[in-house]
């Protein structure tokens, strides 16, 4: 099938990295003063949160803007971070909230176009490396750009949901702790989008899968 | 890895491929380097404790439905539950319609009985009244409503003991009867100067209505079309389904109770759910300025006492049914409360129907405003409906309380 191959996350999920150094154990330092345990920090999620701003600001600039702002901002509200959640998702929901804050903050409302779209370049060029196949490309193309366009089409509340649980991979409590609502909630709101994700497709001709004989 | 539910519908795999673990923009090492000596250069400028709280909420509104954790229950009883759930709460409204209309019953009852007006400070029966009673077009309006429901279909009965077989006639002389006590009560007292009333949802307060303040029973004329101009109509919910709260009686000022809200004008009911016993749910309508051209006209000067109070012409209510405003705004409290998770206060909100039973706009006033909780309660009461009414537009008041 097209594009069916599992290929690894090309970022890791903070609990599966080393645990050598946990998230706490950075951010207690960093409270205690210690700027490079926060630089660690900053390391070790940069890559996630810039990912996460991307799918929800459809704009690289902006959204190495807003990553970078939301570890300053973490860094101010270190005070309040009271370690009964993880820092990932105490993170997260700063970023989700700059994301929100820079959308709203828009004079219009800004469309990427696919040739500007960086999702749709990044899927390409990391999904299916050295694939020389031109009418496979155009294919690809053309479902990530459905795809995105799907996306784009629902709510913030059931984008964001979508993206930190499918694309990102949290579990929908790690969700559920980042958006503050109940487990149910980020279920049923995933349940929703898959749901009018999938018609999206479906109405554009990408609702069936494509199967390759031989 | 995701957590997936296996009922999830599921896109083409191609789709599935791509969604999984959608990568960002490549970067070289270098640059991720560069990106992050850069974010500590300003990390080190930056102080403790100057981050904004409004960053570190939940950042996102309720989604309209959210919450409904039917749809996962199952592939096929999951939409048989949620219909069963909706329908308990259409039977619910209508039962509390029903459960008005009875009561206005027993208020046209009592007004043959006794058709003198108490004086505004008389203390009966160990009940005291405030302030002198006033009929005014609002209570017609909602004596009219009651009737009104008490003719909805109910898909599940609720009163077993209520024989299906006595149901029409009892309708229709309720009907008849709560008209003519609407009729009594207004010429009985449309010498009041304001036409204020006000039905608030108390936990404490069984039941009472009274009037406006002000003058006494022979204070001069106010015309009746012409009042809601002059002061916003205000009626506020609360249960109508505990019958032993039920205030009819009290409405006419007969039976006030001992426990009413001292210095309001209130028709109090238990307030539904008893979790938060201190809910308030308070409608209230507020003519704009065509309504109020409208409600100086002659045609509507008569609405009161001319029969106006019955429905608008076929099924269209002028205004939404206390119970379905109810509902309406009960099937999105909880959406709302949970919004303001983490807060102390309540919050206020008022929503604005437009005639098509769609909210036109929320606006949120209290601790909430100015808070992402804002949007937050503003989207989820925008999923509140009720049934068309032929007014342009109708406001229900609400506090809204953290969970």
């Amino acid at each position: 099938m097209a594009l069916a191959r599992v290929r690894e996350r090309p970022i890791g999920r903070p609990q599966e990295m080393s645990a050598q150094e946990s998230d706490r154990a950075l951010v207690d330092a960093a409270r205690a003063g210690d700027a490079d345990a926060f630089g660690r920090f900053v390391r070790r999620h940069q890559k996630r949160v810039f990912r996460l701003a991307v799918h929800m600001l459809r704009n690289a600039a902006e959204a190495e803007d807003v990553a970078q702002e939301a570890f300053v901002r973490a860094y101010g509200a270190l005070d309040r971070f009271d370690g009964r959640s993880e820092p990932f998702t105490w993170l997260y929901r700063i970023t989700v909230n700059l994301s929100l804050n820079a959308i709203r903050s828009r004079k219009t409302a800004r469309v990427a176009g696919a040739t500007d779209d960086p999702r749709i370049e990044a899927v390409l060029i990391e999904k299916r490396p050295g694939l020389a196949d031109p009418a496979r490309q155009m294919t690809d193309r053309e479902l990530a750009m459905a795809l995105v366009a799907g996306m784009d089409s629902l709510s913030e509340t059931l984008r964001t949901t979508l993206v930190l649980v499918t694309i990102d991979g949290l579990s929908h409590a790690e969700a559920a702790a980042v958006l503050g609502c109940p487990e149910g909630t980020v279920a049923w709101r995933i349940h929703e989008a898959r749901k009018k994700l999938k018609a999206y497709l479906e109405e554009r001709g990408h609702g069936t899968d494509v199967t390759e004989n031989g | 890895m995701t957590t997936r539910d296996h009922r999830e519908p599921r896109l083409p795999e191609a789709a599935e491929a791509l969604l999984d673990g959608w990568p960002a923009p490549p970067r070289g090492a270098l640059e991720w380097e560069d990106v992050a000596t850069r974010t500590m250069r300003r990390v080190q400028e930056t102080t403790v404790g100057s981050t904004e709280d409004a960053l570190l909420s939940p950042p996102l509104p309720v989604e309209p439905g959210d919450g409904d954790l039917g749809v996962l229950l199952g592939d096929d009883e999951a939409p048989e539950l949620a219909r069963i759930a909706r329908e308990a709460v259409e039977a619910k409204a209508a039962t509390e319609a029903r459960d008005v209309a009875k009561e206005m019953l027993a208020v046209a009852a009592d007004t043959r009985a006794h058709p003198p007006v108490p004086p505004p400070s008389r203390i009966e029966a160990g009940f005291s009244v405030a302030r002198p009673r006033v009929a005014t077009p609002e209570v017609v309006q909602a004596v009219h409503e009651a009737a009104a429901h008490s003719e909805m279909p109910r898909p599940v009965k609720s009163h077993p003991k209520e024989g299906n077989r006595a149901t029409p006639i009892w309708l229709g002389a309720g009907t008849a009867l709560a008209l003519a006590a609407a009729a009594v009560l207004y010429v009985s007292t449309r010498s009041a100067p304001a036409p204020v009333a006000s039905v608030e949802a108390s936990a404490e307060a069984p039941a009472a209505i009274a009037a406006a303040p002000g003058g006494g029973a022979g204070s001069a004329p106010v015309a009746p079309a012409a009042a809601p101009s002059e002061a916003p109509k205000t009626l506020a919910l609360g249960d109508l389904a505990a019958p032993e709260a039920k205030s009819a009686p009290e409405a006419r000022g007969v039976r006030p109770s001992a426990a009413a809200p001292p210095g309001k004008d209130a028709l109090a009911f238990r307030v539904k759910g008893g979790k938060n016993t201190e809910d308030k749910l308070v409608l209230e309508e507020r003519p704009d300025e065509e309504q109020q051209v409208q409600a100086n006209a002659p045609a509507q000067v008569a609405k009161p006492s001319t029969g106006a109070a019955t429905p608008a012409q076929g099924d269209v209510p002028p205004e939404p049914s206390l119970g379905a405003v109810q509902a309406a705004v009960g099937s999105v409290m909880t959406a709302a409360r949970s919004c303001l998770a983490g807060q102390e206060g309540a919050s206020r909100a008022k929503i604005v129907f437009s005639s098509n039973g769609h909210v036109l706009s929320v606006a949120v006033s209290g601790p909430a405003a100015g808070t992402p909780a804002e949007g937050c309660v503003r989207s989820a009461l925008m999923g509140a409906r009720v049934q068309p009414f032929s007014e342009p537009s109708f406001s229900a008041s609400i506090t809204v309380r953290p969970p």
